[in-house]
C-alpha cells in the first residue's frame, strides 16, 4: 500500500559523510556548550538533518528521524530547554576576528507561514554578517513573526523589525567586545550595512541605528520619493517630486557618484546622513549612509563625509546577497517559536563554520 | 527649498485650507454650487500646475537626451501655463533656461516676476535674487547686484545661504568694504559648506593675511589645509608654506640683526667716520626692529655711526644671505672672520661663498661675527641633556623661547628655570616679543662662539618634556630643539685650518647638530647640502634602533 506521508516529511538516515559531520560537530558544541555528550548530539543532528533534507518545508519528524530521536524531545531542546546561545554567537564572532570585520550586513527574508500553521501570518528572518573579504558569516540571527503578540506596545511591523536589528547589532557588539576586548574601538567601528531596500526611506530604522552605531547605509530604491531636502547647486532644477535615482541622473557607469547631503537643519553637518549610489554590476545601487569623520572640533569637515558616503555605499554595492538563510534552510523550517527557529539558525550557522574548518573543537571556550 | 514648495502646494491646491465654511453651507444649494465651483477651479489649478511641472520635467530630460527642438516645444507649453504665483518652481526653471540660452532679459522679467510673487523672506524667491544678481553682475551693475544678495540672504535656507554669502562677500570685497567681506566669510566658514566653507577660509587667510595678522591666517590655512579639500587644501598648503617662509626670513633677519648689533656695541670706537651720510642709512635704522632702534636720536655720534653703518653693512650682508637661499632654504651662516693668522685670511663665508660672490670679505663687515647656523622645519627628540644646560652658553633661542612662552602661556614663565631665563645681556636682547612665534619654535639655532670652551655637547629641548622630567611647559606643539658645537671642533680650531677644512669642520658642526635633534628636514645652502643628506639618511638608519638615545655621531 502506498504510504501516504508527505515525501518532505518522511523521516530518513542522515547520509554517512553528514553523519560524521553531525558526529564531529556533536564534539565542537560539546565544547562549546558544555552539557550532555547526548544532548550535544542531538543539537548536531539537528543542525546536519535541517541541512540536508529534502527541499521544501522542512518538518520536525524528518529531523527527529535522522537524529534517532523523537520530535519532541527535539521541540523540548529548542523551545524549553536552556541553550547557551551566546556562547554559540561567540564561537561564530571568532571566526571573523574584529581585526578582519569590514562590516556588519543585515540580510533578511520574508516567509509566508503556511495557512493554518500561523493564520497565514508571515516571518521575517534576519541574518545579521560579519564581512570579511567579500564573504559573509553568519553571526547572529533575529525572527519577527506577523503578528506580534499582543503585548506589544507598537506592533507595526517596521517597529518590530527595526527593533530586531538594532538588537541584533547590540548583541554582535558586545560579542564582539566580549570575544576581543576594546578591538572595535581600537580599530574603530564599522558600518552597519542593511542590503534590502525592505525598509525604503523609513526613518525609523536609521534613528535607531544612530543611536548605536557612528556608520550605517541602508539600501533604498532607485524609484523611492524623497522627501527630505537635500544640498544642492542654486542653479540646481527644483524638483518637487524628487525620486532617488533622479539625483543621480546618470550614476556614473565605473566610478564612485559623489553622494547627496540630506539637509537636516542641525547647526553641525557631524552625524548627517547621505544619499548615496554606486553600481552592483550593471545595476544601480542606492543607499542612505552615515558617514562619521573623526576631526577635531572646529574642524572643517568640507568633503569628508561625502567621499565616506560614497566609500560606503560602494562598500554595500559590493557585497552581495548571501542569502544565509535559504543556504542555512532557515527560511524552510517552519518551526512554531521564533526562539526555535533563532536556536536551529545559530546551529545551523555554527555548523557551517565547522564544515569550511572555520570551527574546531575548543573554539568558543 | 522643496519644502516650502509642499507647503506652497498644499495651500494652493486648497485640501488644507479650503473653505472654512463648506461643512455649514452644505444645506444650501447656491453655497454647495459655490464651493463646487470652488473645489473645480481648484482641481483646475492643480491640473494646470502638475501640467506645467510635467511639462518642465520633460523639457530637462529631452535636453539631457540632446533633443532640443522638443525640450524647446515642452518649455513653450510649461511657460504657457506657468506663473510666478502658483508655479514658482517652473518659473524658476524657465528662468534659468532663457539665461542659458542669451535670452537675460526674459530671465531677469521672470525672477524679478518671482520675487515680486514671493517677496524677500520665501526661499524660492532668494534663489530668483540670488541668480537675478549674477544677470546684473555680468551687465556691471555691481550695487544692485549686492542688494540682491543682501536681499536673498533673508530668505536663503541652508542650502542657499553658503552660496549667497560668499558671493556677497566677493562683491563687498571688490567695493572697499573689507570688514563686511571678512565677516561674511567667516558666517561662510561657520556653514561649513563641503565646497564653499574652505574656499571662504582660503579668502579670508588671504585677507588677513593682507591685513597682517600672519598667526590669523595661518590657523585658516591650516584649517583648509586638514580639510583635505581637493580643490582648497592644497592652495592653502602652498599659502602656508609660503607665508612661513616670508615670516621665517624675517625672524631669521631680526635674530640675525640682533646679534650683529651685539657685535657692534663691543667694538672699540675706533672706526672712521667715513659713512656718516650714508644714503642708506636712514632706512636701515628704520628696518630694525622699533626697540632696536634709539629713541631722539638727533645727532649720532662719532661712534654709534660707526656701530650703525657697520650694522648697516651686516645688514646687507644678511640679506645677500638669505636671498640666496633659492627662496627655500632658511638657513643663512656667517662666519667669524679671524683678526689674527694671516695665512688663513679673509676666506669667503663658509659653505655661502657661492652665493655671496660679490662679498668683500675683507671688509670690516666681517669682524667679530661668530658662527651661526639656523635651520628651520626641524623636530627634536628628548635627550635628556638639561644637565648640560647650566653652562653659560651664548644662544639665541632661549629667549626666543621666552619670547613665545610669553606670548602664549604666560603662566609658564615662572616654570623657567633661572638659568633659562634671560639672565645674559644677548638673552635679554633676544627676549623680543615680536618675534613670530610659529617661526621660532620650529627653529634650530646652532650658535658657534668663539668665546666657548671646548668641548660643547649638543643640548636638545623636548617638546614633551622639561626638566626634571615634568611636562616642558614652554613648547606645546613641535619640539624646539637647540645644538651647540661639538666636542670635536671649535671656532679657535677652524680658525687655524684652511678654508676647506674649515669648511669641513663647520659641516661636522651642523650635521652635528642635525642629527642631535633629529632634523628630518633642513636645507642648507652650498655645499653643506650633500652632508645634511647624508646626515639625513644615517639618522634615518640610526632611529631604526631604540629611541632617546645619545646623539648621532658625526659623520
Amino acid at each position: 500500500m502506498r504510504s501516504t506521508a508527505r515525501t518532505s516529511t518522511s523521516a530518513r538516515d542522515l547520509s554517512p559523510v553528514l553523519r560524521a559531520e553531525a558526529d564531529e560537530f556533536a564534539r565542537v558544541l560539546n565544547h562549546i556548550l558544555g552539557g550532555y555528550t547526548t544532548r550535544a548530539g542531538n543539537l548536531a543532528a539537528l543542525a546536519a538533518g535541517v541541512i540536508g533534507a529534502a527541499p521544501g518545508i522542512i518538518r520536525m519528524p524528518q529531523i527527529a528521524g535522522a537524529s534517532r530521536t523523537t520530535p519532541q524531545a527535539l521541540r523540548r531542546l529548542l523551545d524549553k530547554e536552556e541553550l547557551d546561545e551566546a556562547a554559540l554567537r561567540l564561537a561564530l564572532v571568532a571566526t571573523v576576528p574584529a581585526g578582519r570585520l569590514e562590516a556588519f550586513v543585515v540580510e533578511n527574508v520574508w516567509v509566508d507561514i503556511a495557512a493554518g500553521e500561523r493564520d497565514g501570518h508571515g516571518r521575517h528572518i534576519f541574518c545579521l554578517g560579519a564581512v570579511s573579504a567579500g564573504a559573509m558569516t553568519p553571526i547572529g540571527w533575529a525572527i519577527v513573526d506577523s503578528p506580534p503578540p499582543p503585548a506589544e506596545a507598537d506592533p507595526s511591523l517596521t517597529a518590530l523589525d527595526a527593533r530586531a536589528i538594532v538588537g541584533l547589532v547590540s548583541e554582535a557588539r558586545s560579542d564582539y567586545e566580549t570575544r576581543e576586548p576594546g578591538a572595535l574601538a581600537t580599530l574603530g567601528a564599522r558600518p552597519v550595512v542593511i542590503l534590502d531596500p525592505w525598509f525604503g526611506t523609513d526613518h525609523r530604522l536609521r534613528a535607531a541605528l544612530a543611536e548605536i552605531v557612528p556608520e550605517y547605509v541602508v539600501a533604498i530604491r532607485g524609484e523611492d520619493v524623497l522627501r527630505n531636502a537635500v544640498r544642492v547647486h542654486p542653479y540646481e532644477t527644483v524638483d518637487l517630486t524628487r525620486r532617488v535615482h533622479d539625483l543621480f541622473d546618470p550614476l556614473p557607469e565605473t566610478g564612485p557618484a559623489a553622494s547627496r547631503e540630506i539637509l537636516d537643519g542641525s547647526p553641525t553637518r557631524d552625524g548627517r546622513e547621505y544619499v548615496a549610489g554606486a553600481r552592483r554590476g550593471p545595476e544601480a545601487f542606492y543607499a542612505i549612509a552615515r558617514p562619521y569623520v573623526a576631526l577635531p572640533p572646529g574642524a572643517l569637515l568640507a568633503r569628508l563625509p561625502d567621499d565616506r558616503a560614497t566609500a560606503l555605499a560602494g562598500l554595500a554595492a559590493s557585497i552581495g546577497d548571501s542569502h544565509a538563510a535559504r543556504r542555512l534552510r532557515v527560511s524552510d523550517f517552519h518551526h512554531p517559536t521564533p526562539q526555535g527557529v533563532r536556536r536551529q539558525a545559530l546551529l545551523a550557522s555554527c555548523f557551517e563554520a565547522m564544515r569550511a574548518g572555520q570551527l574546531v573543537v575548543g573554539a568558543g571556550s | 527649498m522643496t519644502g516650502e514648495l509642499f507647503l506652497d502646494d498644499q495651500r494652493c491646491s486648497g485640501r488644507d485650507c479650503g473653505n472654512p465654511g463648506l461643512e455649514s453651507e452644505v444645506t444650501d444649494g447656491a453655497a454647495l454650487a459655490k464651493s463646487l465651483e470652488s473645489l473645480r477651479t481648484s482641481a483646475r489649478v492643480d491640473v494646470a500646475r502638475a501640467a506645467a511641472r510635467s511639462l518642465m520635467r520633460n523639457h530637462d530630460e529631452l535636453m539631457r537626451a540632446g533633443r532640443v527642438t522638443d525640450a524647446e516645444r515642452a518649455a513653450a507649453e510649461a511657460e504657457s501655463m506657468s506663473d510666478p504665483d502658483r508655479t514658482p518652481d517652473v518659473e524658476l526653471g524657465l528662468a534659468a533656461r532663457a539665461a542659458a540660452i542669451g535670452g537675460s532679459a526674459n530671465a531677469e522679467r521672470r525672477y524679478r516676476g518671482l520675487l515680486a510673487a514671493l517677496g524677500d523672506e520665501s526661499a524660492l524667491g532668494a534663489v530668483a535674487a540670488f541668480r537675478l544678481a549674477h544677470i546684473l553682475i555680468e551687465r556691471g551693475e555691481r550695487g544692485e547686484a549686492i542688494t540682491l544678495w543682501e536681499r536673498a540672504l533673508l530668505g536663503a535656507d541652508e542650502n542657499l545661504r553658503p552660496h549667497v554669502l560668499v558671493e556677497l562677500a566677493g562683491g563687498l570685497r571688490s567695493c572697499g568694504r573689507r570688514d563686511d567681506a571678512e565677516r561674511l566669510y567667516a558666517q561662510a566658514i561657520a556653514t561649513d559648506h563641503p565646497d564653499l566653507a574652505p574656499q571662504a577660509a582660503l579668502t579670508l587667510g588671504g585677507l588677513r593675511e593682507e591685513a597682517g595678522h600672519n598667526a590669523d591666517a595661518l590657523e585658516l590655512y591650516a584649517l583648509v589645509a586638514a580639510s583635505q579639500h581637493p580643490d582648497h587644501a592644497s592652495d592653502a598648503e602652498v599659502r602656508h608654506g609660503a607665508l612661513m617662509h616670508r615670516r621665517t626670513r624675517s625672524a631669521i633677519q631680526q635674530m640675525l640683526l640682533i646679534e650683529l648689533k651685539q657685535e657692534c656695541d663691543a667694538l672699540p670706537d675706533d672706526e672712521p667716520d667715513e659713512c656718516l651720510n650714508e644714503p642708506g642709512e636712514a632706512r636701515t635704522s628704520s628696518a630694525l626692529p622699533a626697540w632696536c632702534r634709539q629713541p631722539h636720536v638727533e645727532r649720532a655720534r662719532p661712534h654709534d655711526v660707526a656701530k650703525r653703518r657697520r650694522l648697516a653693512s651686516y645688514e646687507r650682508l644678511l640679506t645677500r644671505l638669505l636671498d640666496n637661499d633659492g627662496g627655500l632654504g632658511l638657513s643663512a651662516m656667517t662666519s667669524r672672520q679671524p683678526t689674527q693668522g694671516a695665512e688663513s685670511g679673509p676666506g669667503a663665508p663658509i659653505a655661502a661663498g657661492a652665493h655671496i660672490v660679490d662679498a668683500d670679505t675683507a671688509h670690516a663687515a666681517y669682524r667679530g661675527l661668530d658662527f651661526v647656523v639656523i635651520m628651520a622645519t626641524c623636530i627634536g627628540v628628548a635627550d635628556g641633556h638639561w644637565a648640560d644646560a647650566d653652562r653659560e652658553r651664548e644662544t639665541t633661542f632661549l629667549s626666543a623661547n621666552d619670547s613665545r612662552s610669553c606670548e602664549t602661556a604666560r603662566a609658564a614663565l615662572p616654570n623657567l628655570p633661572d638659568r633659562i631665563r634671560g639672565v645674559s645681556p644677548a638673552r635679554r636682547l633676544f627676549a623680543d616679543r615680536r618675534i613670530d612665534i610659529d617661526v621660532v619654535k620650529s627653529f634650530v639655532v646652532c650658535h658657534f662662539s668663539a668665546n666657548h670652551q671646548s668641548p660643547l655637547g649638543a643640548v636638545v629641548v623636548s617638546g614633551g618634556v622639561g626638566l626634571g622630567g615634568g611636562p616642558n611647559v614652554l613648547v606645546d606643539a613641535h619640539t624646539v630643539a637647540i645644538a651647540l658645537c661639538d666636542t670635536s671642533a671649535t671656532v679657535k680650531e677652524i680658525d687655524r685650518k684652511r678654508a676647506t677644512s674649515r669648511d669641513h669642520l663647520l659641516l661636522g658642526h651642523v650635521t652635528h647638530a642635525l642629527a642631535a635633534v633629529r632634523c628630518k628636514d633642513a636645507l642648507i645652502t652650498g655645499a653643506l647640502s650633500a652632508w645634511v643628506a647624508t646626515c639625513r639618511t644615517l639618522w634615518a638608519t640610526s632611529t631604526r634602533g631604540p629611541r632617546g638615545g645619545a646623539p648621532f655621531a658625526k659623520p
